[in-house]
């Protein structure tokens, strides 16, 4: 009995994963021409990127970034610079903007090392506002005007150097941008049952019980900082691509942050596929509902707070754990009974 | 008359069971200890009896049901000085002492203060140093004595010698025979150290993972046999 | 001389009003453990709330902004009892219930008052404080002077006052006060009050020199929270001396490198928190 419930539970999540992949695959072939709508899903996508990358550090590792726009913007005007002045494609800056967010994440991990809790959410803060700051400060932009990169003709040969697109193709930077979103998902879910995954996963539980059972934290807090500001510098890259164009207020922003805490919550931290449909949810609310103007933000930040108060767990792993008690049949826990003082 | 009766309290850490119908009673004026290995749950015990933690069951305080919450047992004169003492180690001694009497509105409080100082004239001395610089068995003097500021009708001690010098220990045996004798206070005790329950105590119970499993005065149990063998080292 | 004596003056200035927005940030996580990133929306609330009374009701800055740091000291402690208490003993939890408790009343003030800043009216109009060349709006001096009267009495209540030691010991030990008869949670809620009125009086001042927005808020909190983390958390001292240290690089830097002003507070944030990583007072709270 059980054992049929678990392969029905496993046949249901697969089917369920298989058609939405199904239905994002189809998404150019059925909304042909509308490209406002499949810009949408681009930023869905690249949304997904930067939630799991957040969800890896924050979630699975329990470093809370408060900084997320720090790795999307260093990701983002590397790929914007190299490619607009050094006329590489894309397709080679995009990466090359990962790994320069990567470097990013060693050089903040480096000082949150020796930090934890509030004291290390802080320093994420603080390095997401410097280089902001730095950035308008050094007008990185060429065009000067604080720190923008747009386009800008060349006065001595008449050529217009712009950010270049991924591809002229609306239909080909979506499957672009879905294709990297789910390779990412596919490496997350490895990553996370691996070892390594676990070790991520007991140093946000207690970080001395790690340590005490042999677990380097250090190394691992490098890595997961690594590889979430690579996988966040990927999405800034897609993106300044996708505007072909760059500002500390389009991609440095602190909102970046807070949008991909919110996508997180939304679908529930600690899971990797939560903080996608997290992220789609937000996305497509923040897009197709424009005509409510300010109150669909205002909605989504109280459902994402009423999500916090009531399933702490989110909702995807709420529904795997009731699924799971349904198979047990048992009922779920009742909330632990705390001290109280 | 009894001051403290309970039967059948229960407390659940989550699923699991912590105590088990748990019974016991404590007279007035009585000296009462509860010993019983590390982990048994004796401060599991104390905490639900001060509300720190939830249990289910009734427990009667002086003729009426006492409540659930910390602030209302210590309003009725319910003072639960605790493992690890709990003090506040940035203020000063005074300060702490002077905190302990936050609940009452008597005249009497600088009168009791002097009195805690006779009882420990080293608190005396050291009345305005932080309470961090203190050593350990000056911080326990402290503990007892932020517990004495509260006036108790009931004092809890949850192993007030855990950790100290046997000269420290002696100190504390002390003040524990004065403020019976002296202050006429009821005293609920729990000890690892039988030896020093023995010294002190009227009657006794012996807890062991979450169960009451022997009761009596301290003159029957101490010729228990497996109390002898499991606790006293004989 | 007068460069010197300008920085002196007006760093003093605004450090003490960051220091009126921080004591309140690290009072509220003493005693509750609670890093409190709505602490800024607080702030911002108040003004918007004085700028509404005056708009609607015609009342004038004093009226209003007492209206508004009554609004805010009852606001404030009900989002503790409401939404904070109740999450438990769950830090990150808290943490990001709060983040996403600011951006809501950012949303909100967007929804209600437009994205455009407000100024609210000096309370005291025109008129300067001389000295040799140095001239401080009247407006500007009374709200150093009431930051500085405020955070005196503030020192006066928390180690002279029965109330005052009882939070005290509650950042030190909620156990232990709980277990002496302190009502810890009628104290927790007075503190996130008064918290609440410090940062709404501060809001109040900083919009009647530069406005507020809607989006105000965060560089109330950050100044908060990088004060309070740069003194060490749960040190009253630490969090004055680190609104200083804050308020006097930021004057020194706009006076001489304007450009840099956002700058060197954070990097000199990142360079203590290397150096000290607990903080220039840490201590351990129990």
């Amino acid at each position: 009995m059980i054992l049929k419930r678990a392969r029905t539970l496993t046949w249901v999540s697969a089917a369920i994963i298989l058609i939405s992949l199904g239905f994002l695959i189809l998404v150019p072939q059925l909304f042909v021409g509308n490209s406002f709508l499949i810009s949408t899903f681009v930023f869905a996508n690249i949304y997904s990127i930067l939630a799991m990358s957040w969800d890896l550090l924050s979630g699975y590792t329990g470093q809370i970034s408060f900084g997320h726009s720090f790795f999307f913007g260093i990701g983002a005007y590397t790929s914007a610079l190299l490619s607009m002045h050094l006329g590489w494609s894309p397709l080679y800056t995009i990466p090359l903007g990962g790994v320069m967010a990567s470097l990013g994440g060693l050089l903040v991990a480096t000082p949150a090392l020796r930090l934890r809790g509030p004291y290390l959410s802080l320093i994420t803060l603080v390095s997401a506002l410097g280089i902001d700051q730095l950035i308008r400060v050094l007008k990185l932009g060429s065009t000067g005007a604080e720190g923008a990169i747009q386009c800008e003709i060349d006065l001595a040969t008449g050529v217009n150097h712009c950010v270049p697109p991924i591809s002229a193709n609306e239909v080909e930077v979506y499957y672009f941008a879905l294709g990297l979103m789910v390779c990412i998902a596919i490496f997350l879910i490895f990553l996370v049952r691996s070892r390594i995954g676990l070790a991520f996963e007991a140093i946000r539980d207690d970080e001395e019980a790690a340590e005490a059972a042999g677990i380097d934290a250090k190394k691992y807090k490098i890595l997961a900082f690594m590889i979430s500001g690579f996988l966040a510098g990927l999405a800034g890259a897609v993106m300044v691509h996708k505007m072909q164009q760059a500002s500390p207020g389009l991609v440095l922003d602190l909102n970046i942050s807070i949008e991909a805490i919110v996508a997180s919550v939304l679908g529930g931290m600690g899971t990797i596929l939560g903080p996608v449909g997290g992220a789609y949810f937000y996305i497509l609310i923040r897009e197709l509902l424009r005509p409510f103007g300010q109150w669909r933000l205002f909605a989504v930040f109280v459902i994402a707070l009423l999500i916090l108060l009531f399933i702490p767990r989110g909702v995807l792993a709420e529904i795997r754990l009731r699924l799971m008690h349904w198979i047990k049949s048992e009922k779920p826990k009742e909330p632990q009974q705390g001290a109280r003082a | 008359m009894k001051l403290l009766e309970m039967q059948e309290i229960n407390v659940f850490y989550g699923k699991a069971q912590a105590l088990h119908d748990i019974a016991l009673d404590v007279q007035d004026g009585e000296f009462v200890s509860i010993i019983g290995p590390n982990g048994a749950g004796k401060t599991t015990l104390f905490n639900a009896i001060s509300g720190l933690i939830s249990y289910k069951g009734t427990i009667i305080f002086g003729g009426k049901v006492l409540p659930k919450k910390t602030y209302d047992t210590v309003q009725l004169g319910l003072i639960h000085c605790p493992e690890g003492r709990s003090l506040f180690p940035f203020m000063t001694v005074v300060d702490n002492l002077r905190l302990g009497a936050y609940r009452r509105k008597d005249k009497e409080v600088e009168r009791d203060l002097q009195e805690v100082f006779e009882l420990f004239p080293r608190l005396k001395e050291r009345q305005r140093q932080l309470v961090r610089t203190l050593s350990g068995g000056e911080q326990q003097m402290v503990a007892i004595g932020r517990a004495l500021m509260g006036k108790p009708r009931l004092l809890m001690l949850d192993e007030p010698t855990l950790g100290l010098a046997p000269i420290v220990r002696s100190h504390i045996s002390k003040a524990l025979d004065e403020i019976q004798s002296r202050h006429n206070v009821t005293i609920l005790l729990a000890e690892q150290n039988a030896d020093f329950a023995f010294k002190h105590s009227d009657r006794m119970y012996l807890l062991e993972t979450g169960k009451i499993v022997r009761q009596g005065t301290s003159a029957e149990l101490q010729y228990d046999p497996y109390i002898q063998q499991a606790y006293l080292g004989h | 001389m007068e460069v010197i004596a300008e920085v002196l003056i007006f760093g003093f200035l605004i450090s003490s009003l960051y220091a009126l927005v921080s004591v309140g940030f690290s009072m509220i996580f003493g005693v509750a453990g609670v890093l409190n990133l709505a602490h800024g929306a607080m702030a911002m609330f108040a003004a918007y709330i004085a700028s509404w009374a005056i708009m609607t009701f015609g009342l004038g800055f004093l009226p209003a902004s007492i209206l508004g740091v009554l609004g805010v000291a009852l606001i404030s402690p009900i989002l503790y009892w409401v939404i904070i208490r109740p999450l438990g003993e769950k830090p990150v939890v808290v943490f990001l219930a709060t983040l996403l408790l600011g951006v809501i009343f950012e949303q909100a003030m967007i929804l209600a008052f437009g994205f455009n800043a407000r100024v609210l009216p000096p309370i005291i109009k025109g008129g300067f404080i001389v000295f040799g060349d140095i001239r401080i709006l009247y407006n500007r001096a009374l709200a150093g002077a009431v930051a500085v009267i405020l955070i005196g009495l503030l020192w006066l209540f928390i180690t002279r006052t029965k109330y005052g030691k009882a939070i005290q010991g509650i950042s030190m030990s909620t156990k232990g006060a709980a277990l002496s008869g302190i009502p810890t949670h009628k104290i927790i809620l007075l503190v996130w009050a008064i918290s609440g009125a410090l940062a709404a009086i501060a809001g109040l001042f900083s919009a009647s020199f530069l406005g507020v927005s809607p989006l105000a808020d965060r560089e109330f909190t950050v100044i908060a929270f990088s004060t309070v983390v740069l003194g060490g958390l749960g040190s009253l001292p630490g969090s004055l001396l680190a609104a200083f240290i804050i308020g006097y690089v930021e004057t020194i830097t706009v006076q001489f490198a304007p450009e840099a002003r956002g700058l060197a507070s954070l990097a000199i944030l990142i360079v203590v928190l290397i150096l000290r990583p607990q903080g220039l007072f840490g201590r351990a709270h129990e």
